[in-house]
């Protein structure tokens, strides 16, 4: 009996509800609101450390479009890896990275968040309709060693927050 | 004491659910997840002589059809026949060091009227630097083709995916 009451509590019933409310608030938010992930790898220093825990909010983007100098996720096959890149480009831009500089629509970008330049050459393109360029805030890598690009909008998962 | 036997039911519900779960029989979909992990596996053993090597490749080899089209994504040429993807995976490795494979998000879809099965997973690798210790993890998308041969899922076809272009 003491045993039932320490498991299932003095009202068994109210228990299972709370425990029902908790766990289906906790998969609501970290399905759908809010996405633990870690951060791994170098490509947002000095950002990002690898190792530190981020979260990604999957509403921002329900409410308003992706900015420029957003960090967003991007996801792979599925949610489970993430790349955790910078928005530089927006939807229509024309995007050129010159001696480390990106540059859009032929104008330089100010990005206060980049500590080290090694002198990345990119060839202007013109991003369409639904992408965004990202990119790192690692640019003391080689350029070769550095995941960026075009992304589509539909594999944005979210912002990352904090 | 009418509560704790609705919640000793309820937990006695889930425990044969469970149950039922791990002894359901194995379809398709789980055998092809199955040989991928088993695949993982095998390129996550550690080998340390040549012979080692060889007998690994063979392994390996077997998880793949004899025809197996590799396309690496932009700006590299596609590779095909097992013995060239296995030899270059091997020397590669050996160039690269030893990394530890994974495999997530995987997901499989039956092409209708077909005996060709759709994959699409993220491979990700972790290597550890030999100086710094440092860990650092690469990760990328794919696409495979499995078909059945030989009574064994093996890989037809491998598609790199560019996540970002």
């Amino acid at each position: 009996m003491d045993f039932q009451r320490i498991v299932f509590g003095v009202n068994p019933r109210r228990t299972a509800i709370r425990v029902a409310v908790v766990v289906a608030t906790a998969i609501v938010t970290f399905t759908w609101i809010l996405i633990p992930v870690r951060a791994q790898g170098i490509s947002m220093l000095p950002t990002y450390d690898s190792g530190s825990l981020k979260l990604v909010s999957r509403v921002t983007y329900k409410v308003r479009a992706p900015r420029r100098g957003d960090v967003v996720a991007i996801r792979l096959a599925g949610p489970g890896v993430l790349y955790l890149k910078r928005i530089v480009g927006l939807p229509s831009e024309r995007v050129a990275i010159r001696e480390g500089v990106v540059h859009i629509n032929e104008n330089p970008l100010p990005e206060p968040y980049v500590r080290h330049r090694k002198p990345w050459e990119v060839d202007e393109a013109t991003l369409g309709p639904r992408e965004y360029f990202v990119i790192g805030d690692n640019r003391g890598m080689l350029a070769r060693d550095h995941d960026f690009g075009r992304v589509d909008t539909a594999r944005i998962v979210g912002k990352v927050l904090f | 004491m009418g509560g704790g036997r609705t919640a000793a039911i309820g937990l006695a519900a889930i425990a044969i659910a469970a149950v039922a779960w791990l002894f359901w029989p194995e379809g398709d979909e789980g055998a092809i997840r199955r040989r991928l992990h088993a695949l993982a596996e095998e390129a996550n053993t550690p080998t340390d002589n040549g012979l080692g090597t060889i007998a690994k490749a063979a392994r390996m080899g077997d998880y793949f059809t004899e025809q197996v089209l590799v396309e690496p994504g932009a700006g590299s040429e596609p590779i095909s026949g097992r013995d060239t993807v296995i030899g270059m995976a091997t020397r590669l490795r050996q160039a690269t060091g030893p990394a530890i494979v994974d495999l997530k998000d995987l997901t499989v879809e039956k092409r209708a009227g077909s005996n060709i099965v759709d994959v699409t997973l993220t491979v990700t690798f972790t290597r550890r630097d030999s100086r710094t210790s440092e860990q650092t993890m690469d990760a990328r998308e794919f696409g495979l083709e499995v078909q059945k041969e030989g009574g064994e899922w093996r890989i037809a076809r491998v598609v790199a995916v560019d996540t970002l272009r």
